[in-house]
């Protein structure tokens, strides 16, 4: 039977050597036994409670990494054979290097640096022409060899001349990947946010992080990593499971059973996957032992955490409630509360002494292409928001939740992008009443966002006939898109005026 | 009594109606007739024939002691009754004073740089425009901008300008022949106005709908182009492509203008014109 599934990876005439290689990979980490959990835990993890995000039955790296690219530059790399960069044409190129041997759930890096911080110092000493020149090649070598859009960089909240190129370069550009997230507090200048603003609104990316916030979370070393993953510097996560808000709440009587029964038996039987499966990646697996990015200190085990997801909120609320709507009756929002408060206590109670500050985070989960009747994390499903002003208030209710990362994205009519100063006030409204992340873009974009990521439409296409593509991400994509109903997001339609 | 407003339509969010994110507030009835309203609807006040009716399969319309009731809760959104009103109007109105207008919109007041009164005309509501902007000054930072055909006596103009942060005035067509087709009046009046709000610093925007047959033309775009050159201030002039979306009567049929031939023109007013010149 094994042998069957590898046979067809290696005839598959749609898939191309690197995809192959990759399925093989995946393959033969199937085929090792499952870690085993309790009855509880296998039983949620059958019925699709508990789901554990392809993330393999031997975990031999942490779902996430997200390495001490300050520290690589202050002190090279021993194993890499490389001298702390000392102009910007290394540093570039050391980069490069390193993220070949980055570990993550995929293939590529997940987190590529807080890029404008690590590049701005060399900056100095060549003229805008070059560092353009540089910066293009960077992104376009990005994009062609780690052609996965979870693969994620990050700047702000200080205007730098790199951060600055960087949005022109990905207006100008357009590419899915990477990925990119821009940190926004008070003190960011106002032109550097409008420039944010346009190629969001051409790219669907950067998305806006609210940085005052995610302060309160962590400290000023933290990244926004793959799929609006928000994780220590230095670290990263172990792994990320998530449960299935909808297919949990057909187990519950009531909106009380749920919360005092049924929901801590579901996250007791979490705790106990992820605490298996952060062990055996540790004493199993011995990543760290094996890895120079651990012994040359750019990650270290206190700065790992493990994340639990959530999806399928707007169901989960839907069912319990009897019919009510999240984002049209304050009665579902007050469930839904209700719901992540209590799983943020449940989580925040647990103890793991491997994980950063002994704790798991909270992830709202933005959803994969198998997900066709639960919508993303705690998001409003698709086709039924509210009006913007109201469908922010509702998100900000439930964003601050969660500690490991959200998301809601909001698209805008085209006309937008001639008032980047209109789009920019939402924004900053939204942040004030403390919305974490704002992702968007136009209806007339050719980047479409599937969940945290980004696809093209003519990839999209091509997927949907089988071809060939670039983009890792890109089958993917099409599933989600057209299982969920993506494109159909409401968009918010403007005056045309006289 | 005190003022009311008579108002057609609230758009919580608006990109296209000044700087910024804005509030737009649609008040019913105009002074004039253009040929090529999107909103014919907001034209009239409604004088309660009860056509309109018949037509509402929802039942969120009621005629009763010869009047046009209005039951928001039941409308679908279809506007069959719009489509239906012989007299360019909407059962759909409400009336509403300057505070209780202000109570609704500051629900928002987080999200918005203000508020910008269109219609119809608004300048028709004057006084209660200005009731409701000394209401925003005592209670918020939002701002408030008047959008106008510039068909309005000096007087109304200079009470609304003392209260007004800015105004967006259109310049439907310079020759005031065509003017008085597309329009239904001459133009001298409005001609006068804009100058009068440059001067006083309240000029935002001027805005030309190019219609084709009416003024898609160069000279009628380079005639525009120069007053608006010659005016003082910065207002930047929006050129819009006709589009027939909402339009009734003899040019419901027209074709759109297109992006390019919008271009052509915008290119056109760029070379006379210091001022910004934006298209949509």
């Amino acid at each position: 039977m094994s042998n069957d599934k590898f046979r067809a990876i290696i005839n598959n005439p749609n898939l191309e050597y690197y995809r192959k290689r990759e399925q093989l990979f995946l393959a033969a980490e199937a085929s090792v036994p499952e870690i085993t959990v309790g009855e509880v835990a296998r039983n949620y993890i059958d019925n699709g409670v508990i789901c554990g995000l392809f993330e393999g039955n031997a975990p031999y790296r942490p779902r996430y990494v997200l390495p001490d690219y300050e520290k690589f530059f202050r002190q090279g790399s021993e194993y890499l054979q490389l001298e702390a960069p000392k102009d910007i044409f290394d540093a570039i190129n050391a980069l490069l290097i390193i993220y070949r041997y980055v570990p993550s759930i995929t293939l590529y890096p997940v987190y590529l640096g807080q890029i404008d911080e690590l590049l701005e110092p060399f900056a100095v000493s060549v003229d805008d022409g070059v560092l353009c020149s540089l910066l293009r090649m960077f992104v376009i070598n990005v994009s062609r060899t780690m052609p996965n859009s979870f693969v994620h960089y990050n700047i702000g909240p200080c205007a730098t001349r790199v951060g600055r190129i960087i949005l022109e370069l990905e207006r100008e550009l357009k590419q899915s990947e990477p990925n990119l997230s821009m940190k926004v507090d008070d003190a960011t200048p106002e032109d550097y946010l409008l420039s944010a603003v346009a190629t969001a609104l051409e790219t669907g990316k950067p998305y806006l992080v609210n940085h005052e916030r995610e302060l309160q979370e962590w400290d000023e070393f933290y990244g926004i990593a793959s799929c609006y993953n928000s994780l220590p510097r230095g670290g990263g996560s172990y792994t990320l499971v998530r449960v299935n808000l909808r297919k949990a709440a057909l187990l519950a009587e009531s909106v009380e059973d749920f919360l005092e029964i049924r929901l801590p038996d579901v996250m007791k039987a979490l705790f106990e996957i992820m605490d298996k499966r952060v062990d055996y990646i540790i004493n199993q697996a011995h990543f760290f032992e094996g890895s120079f990015l651990n012994n040359e200190g750019l990650i270290s085990r206190e700065r790992f955490t493990a994340m639990c997801g959530a999806f399928g909120l707007y169901q989960c609320v839907e069912h319990l409630s009897g019919g009510l709507k999240l984002g049209v009756d304050a009665d579902a929002l007050i469930i839904a509360e209700k719901i992540l408060a209590r799983m943020r206590a449940l989580i925040d109670s647990h103890r793991n002494p491997n994980c950063f500050e002994n704790r798991f985070m909270f992830h709202a989960q933005s959803g994969i292409g198998d997900d066709v009747l639960e919508t993303a994390g705690a998001r409003i499903k698709v086709g039924s928001e509210p009006e913007l002003f109201e469908h922010i208030k509702v998100a900000a209710k439930m964003q601050h939740y969660f500690n490991g990362g959200v998301s809601d994205i909001f698209v805008f009519d085209r006309t937008a992008k001639n008032n980047c100063a209109g789009v920019l006030r939402i924004i900053r409204a939204a942040f004030k009443l403390g919305l974490k992340l704002f992702a968007f873009n136009s209806d007339e974009s050719d980047l479409v966002r599937v969940s945290g990521y980004l696809v093209k439409r003519s990839d999209l296409d091509k997927a949907r006939n089988q071809q060939v593509t670039l983009s890792d991400t890109a089958g993917l994509g099409q599933q989600a898109v057209d299982g969920q109903n993506l494109l159909n997001r409401k968009v918010r339609k403007l005056n045309d005026g006289e | 009594m005190g003022n009311r407003f008579l108002v057609n339509k609230i758009l919580p969010m608006s990109f296209v109606d000044g700087p910024g994110c804005r509030t737009a507030v649609f008040l019913q009835g105009c002074n004039v007739h253009c040929l090529y309203c999107h909103n014919p609807e907001t034209q009239r006040k409604c004088f309660n024939c009860g056509k309109c009716v018949a037509c509402c399969r929802t039942g969120a319309l009621r005629f009763e002691n010869e009047q046009v009731h209005y039951l928001p809760d039941n409308c679908a959104g279809c506007d069959e009754c719009i489509k239906r009103c012989p007299n360019y109007s909407s059962p759909k109105t409400r009336t509403l004073s300057p505070q209780q207008l202000f109570n609704e919109v500051a629900t928002n007041a987080l999200f918005i740089d203000g508020v910008t009164f269109s219609g119809g005309e608004c300048s028709l509501q004057a006084d209660s425009i200005i009731e409701f902007a000394k209401i925003v000054r005592s209670h918020s930072a939002l701002s408030v901008l008047v959008d106008t055909n510039g068909v309005m006596t000096t007087a109304v103009l200079q009470k609304l300008a003392r209260h007004a942060d800015g105004f967006i005035a259109d310049l439907k067509c310079f020759d005031s022949e065509v003017h008085q087709k597309l329009v239904g009046c001459a133009n001298s009046v409005v001609l006068a106005n804009i100058k009068l709000l440059a001067e006083y610093s309240k000029l935002v925007e001027v805005r030309t709908v190019i219609v084709p047959g009416f003024n898609d033309n160069i000279e009628e775009i380079e005639r525009c182009a120069e007053f608006i050159d010659e005016l003082p201030g910065t207002a930047q002039w929006k050129i819009i492509g006709f589009r027939n979306f909402g339009v009734r009567g003899e040019i419901a049929n027209q074709h759109h203008l297109s992006a390019e031939q919008l271009e052509v023109f915008a290119e056109i007013a760029r070379r006379k014109c210091r001022k910004p010149v934006v298209t949509v």
